[in-house]
């Protein structure tokens, strides 16, 4: 126990004074989080949507003011402005029109009981600007929302907008969870095979082996090391997403069991890479050169849906998607099905890996 | 009769079919400092690796404070202390957290404070190990070699690398262990260093041990002898000298002359009176004592130094 709490302690201390380390894991996420939140979002913790009514009706109005019910949306009166000139100009990335006409065309469309076309609102936006695909995301909630009070479930109002993928949660919201997936895997992965190359390389294993401790208390000072820093970067970056985006995840114990498993998956991984791969540079490159891809194929900064077939093959068996959506499901979405089943994968191949990795895991040579 | 803490008999440890240890047999006594002198590869860490429990032998028995190395290394582990080859300890640590730290792994062990002073480490007590000088690092190595209060320490060679004022601080850390009666296992490539800490020596070369003794008694036995040097002499002096010293020799300008054991006395007179009476030129005469570098060059038709780069 003493032995625990003296690895646990020293080893924390070691890694607060590594600048380098306390870097790239507490602070890297929250940069790739901030910069990744901006460029794709656009920046305020609300969308802007500007609107031009020339339909000024009852109907446009009660659309405009269920928009404005979200409270994620901030409208604004375009009328009078050269909208489409904005959009070129990339001064927004996105606005609505509602043609003169169109509570006329609802009427017609609820009589002829869906067999007529429905009456569309007019959405244009710049595809370069994800925001924009945010903001229609919410848009088509609100409008199904609308068209089941206003025909039974029966679709009297379209929206018109073109290559849309829609996602049912903001992009920061999105985002986030997968800013801390990846940021475990990469701490967990680089941390670990660092530190075993480097204490490899200087010769302090030889010299813990000299010593009384069994590689099971080292270990497990290891994972209560590497939870706690986890814990520590996860923090940091909800806080960062609540003070740049307005993002207000769930904390929950659910969240905290992943966030665990996922440093077993991780940890382990690295140890097992350390363990094959002796020399301290190669070791590092094999872990960025593993862990580089698996940030882009698992749906840390956009949904595995929109990658290719063949990427989503790989997504399949990167235990990082799991970690993703577990995270995903527990802190915003509150899908507990899928946060279950992800945490039951990514528990079971953390128990696996970490195993392993203890098993392989040698400090003396024969 | 003093107790062997250490017994070592035909242990042999290859890596494949590579030997690197073939079938060495010695003892180690309570109390003494105890130096395998040999040069890179010889086999010294290997040995002193498998004795502290890190490598497992090929075969051979071995006990250590009359412990099975193979059945007991937990209670080993507790009553040693090591220093591996180039130490490092924990980089963002300071001294004393590092000395700390591995005190802790021990069920029982010294004052970190006191351990700390004994190796005049005061000063540096709050600087973090990676910004410590070669030499320092060595003797926070020993300080923490000794944090368990051990009763062998295991110093694998302790100053390779170190400029000569760092070697002499790190030779004095060793020195004060044998003062309080540790029993000390040191390697080294160094022949000084061996001759000038070790109670015993045992020369290790490919693998086996070649000599076993005193540093004096190996010189004694293995040097040579003594050589009587006479340098840079006129090429009539040389000439003279060559034909007068039986036994001599010429290497350039010099004459080198062995000098028989316990007979060295006639072959110096006679240097001296030829140079006296012939008035020949030469710039200084005087003797060389034989050194282990003989011993090893004698035994193994190979020098130290070349070997240990
Ligand atoms: N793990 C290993 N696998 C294969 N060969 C090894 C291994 N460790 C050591 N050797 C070889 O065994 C021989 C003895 O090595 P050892 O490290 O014991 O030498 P040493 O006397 O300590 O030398 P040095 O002065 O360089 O430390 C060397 O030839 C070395 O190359
Ligand atoms: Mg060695």
């Amino acid at each position: 126990m003493v032995r625990l709490l003296t690895e646990v302690k020293y080893s924390l201390l070691s890694f607060f004074r590594n600048k380098g380390a306390v870097f790239w894991t507490l602070l890297f996420p929250i940069v790739i989080l901030l910069l990744l939140g901006y460029v794709m979002g656009g920046g305020d913790g609300s969308y802007v949507l500007y609107y031009n009514d020339s339909d000024n009706s009852q109907t446009s109005r009660g659309i405009l003011q269920a928009l404005n019910n979200t409270t994620v949306i901030e409208l604004k009166d375009g009328a009078g402005m050269d909208l489409q000139q904005q959009l070129k100009d990339g001064k927004i990335s996105i606005y609505l029109e509602i043609q003169a006409g169109f509570e006329q065309g609802i009427v017609q469309a609820k009589m002829a009981g869906g067999n007529a076309t429905a009456p569309a609102l007019q959405i244009y936006y710049d595809k370069s600007r994800p925001s924009s695909l945010a903001l229609i995301s919410i848009l088509n909630e609100v409008i199904n929302g609308l068209n089941m009070r206003l025909a039974n479930a029966v679709p009297v109002v379209g929206a018109q907008a073109h290559d849309v993928a829609t996602q049912s949660v903001s992009y920061f919201a999105f985002l986030l969870p997968g800013i801390i997936g990846m940021s475990i895997m990469s701490s967990a992965v680089n941390g670990t095979v660092g530190m075993m190359a480097h204490n490899r390389a200087t010769g302090v294993f030889r010299k813990l082996a000299t010593t009384p401790i069994s590689r099971v208390v080292w270990n497990a000072g290891r994972i209560i090391q590497m939870t706690i820093i986890l814990m520590i970067s996860t923090a940091i970056a909800m806080v960062a997403g609540y003070m740049a985006f307005g993002v207000v995840p769930n904390v929950n114990p659910m969240m905290v069991v992943m966030i665990v498993a996922g440093g077993a998956v991780f940890s382990g991984l690295g140890m097992i890479i350390a363990s094959f791969i002796k020399d301290e540079e190669t070791a590092a490159n094999a872990a960025s050169a593993l862990t580089f891809p698996l940030m882009f194929v698992s749906g840390s900064f956009f949904p595995v849906e929109q990658m290719p077939w063949f990427l989503r093959y790989l997504a399949m068996v990167s235990p990082l998607t799991y970690l993703n959506d577990g995270l995903r499901s527990s802190m915003i979405t509150g899908n507990n099905e899928v946060a279950l089943f992800s945490l039951a994968v990514v528990g079971a191949v953390g128990v696996v890996l970490f195993v392993v990795g203890v098993l392989v895991m040698k400090w003396k040579e024969d | 009769m003093t107790e062997n803490v250490i017994e070592v008999r035909s242990l042999v440890k290859k890596y494949g079919s590579f030997t690197a240890v073939d079938d060495i047999s010695f003892d180690i006594r309570k109390g003494e400092v105890f130096a395998f002198l040999g040069p890179n590869g010889a086999g010294k860490t290997t040995t002193v690796e498998i004795l502290e429990c890190l490598k497992s032998p090929t075969s051979g028995s071995i006990s250590v404070l009359g412990h099975d190395i193979r059945k007991d290394e937990l209670k080993i582990k507790e009553k040693i202390g090591v220093m591996p080859q180039s130490f490092c300890a924990f980089e963002w640590l300071t001294v004393r957290e590092n000395v700390d730290y591995f005190g802790q792994m021990y069920r029982r062990h010294e004052d970190v404070d006191r351990l700390i002073d004994m190796f005049d480490l005061k000063d540096k007590r709050n600087t973090l190990f990676k910004n410590l000088s070669g030499g320092l690092k060595q003797r926070v190595g020993i300080a923490i070699a000794l944090v368990n209060d051990p009763e062998i320490v295991f110093l694998d060679e302790p100053t390779t690398g170190l400029d000569p004022r760092a070697r002499r601080d790190v030779w004095d850390a060793i020195k004060a262990l044998k003062a309080k009666g540790k029993t000390v296992f040191l390697t080294t490539h160094y022949m000084d260093e061996a001759y000038y800490l070790a109670d015993r020596v045992d020369v290790i070369h490919r693998g086996k041990i070649i000599a076993d003794g005193s540093p004096e008694d190996l010189i004694n036995r293995y040097g040579g002898g003594n050589t009587l040097i006479i340098r840079e002499c006129s090429a009539t002096a040389r000439d003279r000298l060559l034909k007068e010293i039986p036994g001599s020799r010429a290497s350039g300008n010099d004459v080198l002359a062995s000098l028989p054991h316990g007979n060295g006395m006639g072959s110096i007179m006679k240097a001296v009176s030829a140079i006296n009476g012939g008035g020949l030129a030469c710039k200084e005469i005087y003797v060389k004592k034989s050194t282990l570098e003989d011993v090893f060059l004698n035994l193994t038709g190979e020098t130290l130094a070349q070997e240990a780069n």
